[in-house]
């Protein structure tokens, strides 16, 4: 009687839930997902070209239009690329201060995550909520670098300049204030049977298949993998610093949004012991000012809120930029997780699982 | 007559652009030289300032042989099918030859524990000293368990395919893709080699050396409006 078909439906570039400019095809049998590919390209900069035409010091700004809601982050893997690459060794004040600012960072982005995620499910109280609570980071982020989201902070051999004054204090009232802000998202979610049904057993990925995939970051965590590239090769102050590796093993979404909750629990517990610990002395090491680096090659990676953020750096010794400057954006391989989640889950499924992967576009186009 | 002149005229052109070349290089040091002479009134800073400029020496990064047990290990399991191998900065670097074993001896690998393919980059070597061939692929491999990373390089020369190696890791579908669209570098035995960022009717790889950063982005605008004009 009634003809079946697959019908393809396009989702996106301007839909609301993708975040940015991300087109998906999809392939529909009913409501039903068969099929996906993202399309992506649509904010491509060619950031790897410009790079190539571009000083150390000036790709930098570069560094933080990739995921442009924690610039930090991206900074750090630039600059400490540069610095396995130079031989440089580091202060231990600016490694304490770049620890500090980074999980500073890493909070902004999963509050931002948070928000997002929770309106595209329909809860919007979250979204007002964990708005608020980023507006307290980025000013830190203003009173230290200047902007307030793209940060440019950092430079080769540590900071550009000391610590502000007032910084201390605003640090401490956010650890005061943030706990109970944090219990109130839980209120709001963890139990709430809407939330739940919306996220338990939607966009199930198991571990050999995230691994298989190259998935990263909460990403991963979330389906039991112990990789935090944190703990596994220490970095800056993060060997010497108390705190625990998030990990859960839903592999659906809920997994997932525990895993970024607690890591931004541990993300606290090590603001507040970098800012306890934070020790006297240079915030910068004697550098030359036109930076050449030998000639080589360097890959680098490091925790970025998304995932594995790598830098991968060849130098022909000559030039006083980039030979070749090639970015592992985690964005951009964990939309690859997209399609096994997706499939078989109806269309309303998608905005959950687009925002669970948390794609930042200007990483995964560059 | 009026031939040979003008077969004449670019060669002169060219001569005179030398010569233009040859009067601009002394007026450069010339300027260099006049804030190290307003310098030289303190007289400890003019010394060493003539030693400094002249040539620069380029530092190379230091090469050491594998000598943990673990790139021992590998190395082992792997026997001749590894052409070369170093470690610089800490990282371990093996060398392999492209062709039909590649895909074999890159499973043998996987096998080894290296289950984690984090990025696949695409070089262009044609402006830097002393590389093997045009092109080359670094494979960045991480062992989740036993927590080491690995870099697996491919030298190609222009035109080269590479046998793709997505069948052993899915990740590598979209790198793959990239270094297509970006690097012109074909993978041979795998579906939807396309486009990844560039829209599909680009004209071109623009991270070659021999493109600057602007080239293919007038022509490939033009074409849009004459489309767009054809279509209304």
């Amino acid at each position: 009687m009634f003809k079946s078909e697959v019908i393809e439906l396009n989702m996106g570039p301007q839909h609301p839930s993708t975040h940015g400019v991300l087109r998906l095809k999809l392939k529909l049998d009913g409501e039903s997902i068969v099929d996906v590919s993202p399309e992506v390209g649509y904010l491509h900069r060619g950031v790897e070209k410009l790079a190539e035409n571009f000083t150390y010091l000036q790709t930098l700004n570069l560094t933080d239009r990739l995921d442009y809601v924690a610039a930090i982050s991206n900074n750090l893997g630039y600059i400490e690329t540069l610095e396995k690459l130079g031989e440089v060794e580091v202060p231990r004040k600016a490694k304490y201060f770049r620890t500090l600012m980074t999980e500073l960072g890493r909070l902004s982005s999963h509050l931002l995550w948070l928000a997002t995620h929770a309106l595209d499910i329909g809860a919007m109280t979250v979204f007002l909520y964990a708005f608020r609570e980023r507006e307290f980071i980025l000013d830190m982020f203003e009173m230290v670098t200047g902007g307030r989201l793209l940060t440019t902070a950092f430079r080769y051999g540590g900071l550009k300049d000391d610590i502000p004054e007032g910084f201390e204090r605003l640090v401490r009232d956010f650890i005061k204030i943030f706990p109970g802000r944090l219990a109130d998202y839980e209120a709001l979610l963890t139990k709430n049977r809407i939330w739940m049904k919306r996220t338990k057993q939607v966009g199930v990925i198991s571990a050999e298949e995230a691994i298989n995939f190259g998935l990263s970051g909460p990403v991963i965590r979330g389906s039991g993998v112990r990789f935090d590239i944190r703990k596994a090769e220490p970095y800056e102050a993060y060997g010497e610093l108390d705190w625990e590796m998030a990990v859960q093993d839903g592999c659906d979404t809920y997994a997932r949004y525990l895993v970024r909750l607690e890591e931004m629990r541990q993300s606290l517990r090590i603001v507040e012991q970098a800012l306890d610990g934070m020790p006297e002395g240079d915030f910068c090491t004697k550098v030359p000012n036109v930076l050449k680096l030998p000639k080589g090659e360097v890959y680098h990676s490091i925790e970025a809120p998304k995932g594995e953020l790598g830098y991968y750096l060849i130098s022909d010794g000559k030039g006083t930029g980039p030979y070749r400057l090639k970015v592992r954006g985690p964005s951009f391989v964990n939309l690859q997780g997209l399609k096994p989640m997706v499939t078989g889950h109806l269309v309303a499924d998608v905005v959950a699982i687009i925002g669970t992967l948390d794609v930042v576009l200007g990483e995964v186009d560059r | 007559m009026t031939e040979e002149k003008k077969t004449k005229t670019p060669e002169e052109q060219v001569a005179s652009l030398k010569e233009g070349m040859k009067k601009t290089e002394p007026e450069k040091t010339e300027p260099e030289k006049t804030p190290a002479a307003s310098k030289a009134e303190n007289p400890a800073e003019a010394k060493p300032k003539p030693a400094g400029p002249p040539k620069p020496t380029i530092v190379e990064q230091e090469h050491t042989p594998a000598s943990e047990d673990w790139q021992k290990k590998l190395l082992d399991a792997l026997g001749d099918k590894a052409t070369g191998n170093h470690v610089a900065s800490g990282e371990f670097t093996i060398v392999l030859e492209n062709g039909a074993a590649f895909p074999e001896t890159m499973a043998l690998i996987h096998e080894n524990g290296y289950d984690y393919l984090s990025d696949i980059s695409s070089v262009d070597y044609s402006k830097y000293e002393g590389a093997q061939k045009r092109f080359a692929l670094s494979y960045h491999l991480y062992s989740v368990a036993g927590n080491h990373r690995l870099r697996v390089k491919v030298f190609l020369e222009d035109g080269e395919a590479v046998p793709s190696v997505m069948h052993i890791w899915a990740t590598a579908d979209f790198h793959e893709r990239e270094a297509f669209d970006l690097m012109g570098i074909v993978f041979s035995g795998r579906e939807g080699l396309r486009r990844i960022l560039l829209p599909e009717d680009w004209i071109g790889h623009p991270l070659r050396k021999e493109l600057s950063k602007n080239d293919g982005n007038a022509a490939y605008t033009a074409r849009l409006v004459r489309k767009v004009r054809e279509d209304a």
